[in-house]
């Protein structure tokens, strides 16, 4: 069919097969893009595992930590009350201190009762 | 895809042993803590340990006084929100000025005066027996308070029964006039009281310290020691000595003031002004407890 004869207006001369005559095989594209992908797809997986393996041991290191001050300021406290062996002397003087605490001046212990001493309905009438 | 489902199991795998260890790990930690303490008690001489922690955390306080306070505390609540009832019907009445806005307020006042007379009543009760308990207090000065607090808490048990009978609105009008009358007789005993209780404090521990330094001296007595250390300790006698003679000017005066002074001198300046008497006195005592401390050292 000439080029002239042909009813298809949406196509323009210059799409036409320069080489549709030579029969020519086009030279195949390597695909070379999915193996690439496998690979950052394998190094993203290393990464993530990597992460989250540090994240867990960041979190057990913490757990850990946490845990075991505890145990040692349990073991100090006890240890300090027992091997706190007051002299006669030494108690009877902590004792005057408390004492002397309860004693304090600026201790607002025992405060006058916050009251309100006027309460009444209708005001005091003035004789 | 296939990629994806293996990455996502790995997480969940990791996830699961990381917290499975962490759980263990825990639990190990919570297992050697309770074998720490109980090992701890175990190994403690018991009959000891409850001697000392007694020592630290001994609370000056009887349960009659702990009672009391507990008591105090809720009806001074109970106090607040029958006083806020009061204020809001009284606005309301005097909005409205309705017969039942009239009825809810005489009701309101009634119960207001009521917890107001409650709470006072139980801090006299509070003082009275925080008074008792104070060892340093001069008997017949000890006896005077209790007395008066005794006849205030009578007046107000009287007052309390005419508040019971008040029903109307010219009734609760005598109430507040009569309770009045208690007012500056009822501020008197109370801060004579306080006064008395604060004064007697410092007194006891003043008296605790004084037998400590006898006690002490006693205990040095005949001890093979250098000349260097023998004149150490005799400044610490007499320096000692002269901080108990300054304290005990001090609390003397104190004593002194409330013996002369009428029973219409005690109010809330009266106590504020032994308060602030009693700050040198306080720091005086405490730097003698320091002192001791030393000596003991020495």
């Amino acid at each position: 069919m000439s080029k002239f004869e042909q009813t298809n207006q949406t196509e323009f001369s210059y799409e036409e097969p320069i080489f549709s005559g030579l029969n020519v095989d086009l030279p195949v594209e390597p695909k070379q893009v999915e193996p690439l992908t496998n690979k950052s797809k394998k190094k993203k997986l290393i990464i993530i595992g990597a992460v989250v393996f540090f994240l867990a041991i960041i979190l057990l290191i913490v757990i850990i930590k946490s845990k075991k001050p505890q145990v040692e300021i349990v073991g100090e406290e006890e240890f300090e009350i027992i091997t706190r062996d007051l002299g006669p002397f030494e108690e009877r003087i902590r004792n005057a201190r408390i004492d002397l605490e309860i004693a304090d001046p600026s201790n607002q212990d025992l405060t006058f009762p916050p009251v309100d001493m006027e309460l009444r309905i209708d005001k005091k009438e003035r004789r | 895809m296939n990629q994806q489902k293996k990455l996502f199991s790995a997480l969940i795998l990791v996830f699961l042993i990381g917290s499975g260890i962490s759980q263990v790990c825990a639990q190990d930690a919570n297992q050697d803590s309770d074998q720490a303490l109980i090992q701890t008690q175990e190994e403690s001489p018991a009959p000891e340990v409850v001697t000392t922690n007694k020592i630290f955390n001994k609370s000056r306080n009887t349960q009659k006084i702990v009672d009391l306070k507990v008591l105090y505390r809720d009806q001074i609540e109970a106090y607040r929100n029958s006083d806020k009832e009061f204020n809001i019907a009284k606005t309301h009445y005097f909005n409205v000025l309705t017969l039942i806005s009239l009825e809810e307020l005489v009701g309101t006042t009634q119960l207001a005066m009521s917890d107001r007379l409650k709470v006072l009543i139980t801090y006299l009760e509070l003082l009275s027996a925080t008074l008792e308990e104070t060892s340093g207090v001069e008997l017949a000065l000890k006896e005077e308070s209790l007395k008066q607090i005794r006849t205030s808490i009578i007046d107000l048990k009287l007052h309390q029964e005419d508040i019971v009978l008040a029903k109307d609105r010219s009734a609760a009008n005598l109430l507040a006039d009569d309770f009045e009358l208690f007012v500056e007789s009822y501020g008197q005993v109370s801060y004579r009281a306080l006064a008395l209780i604060r004064i007697g404090q410092i007194q006891s521990v003043y008296d605790a310290a004084t037998i400590i330094d006898s006690d002490i001296k006693k205990s040095k007595e005949g001890e093979d020691i250098g000349a260097v250390i023998e004149s150490k300790r005799v400044r610490a006698y007499q320096e000692i000595q002269r901080n108990f003679s300054i304290t005990n000017d001090g609390l003397i005066k104190l004593n002194d003031k409330i013996i002369e002074s009428e029973s219409d001198d005690f109010g809330r300046s009266f106590y504020e002004k032994t308060l602030a008497d009693l700050e040198p006195i306080y720091i005086q005592m405490s730097r003698s407890l320091d002192h001791l401390e030393e000596l003991l050292k020495l």
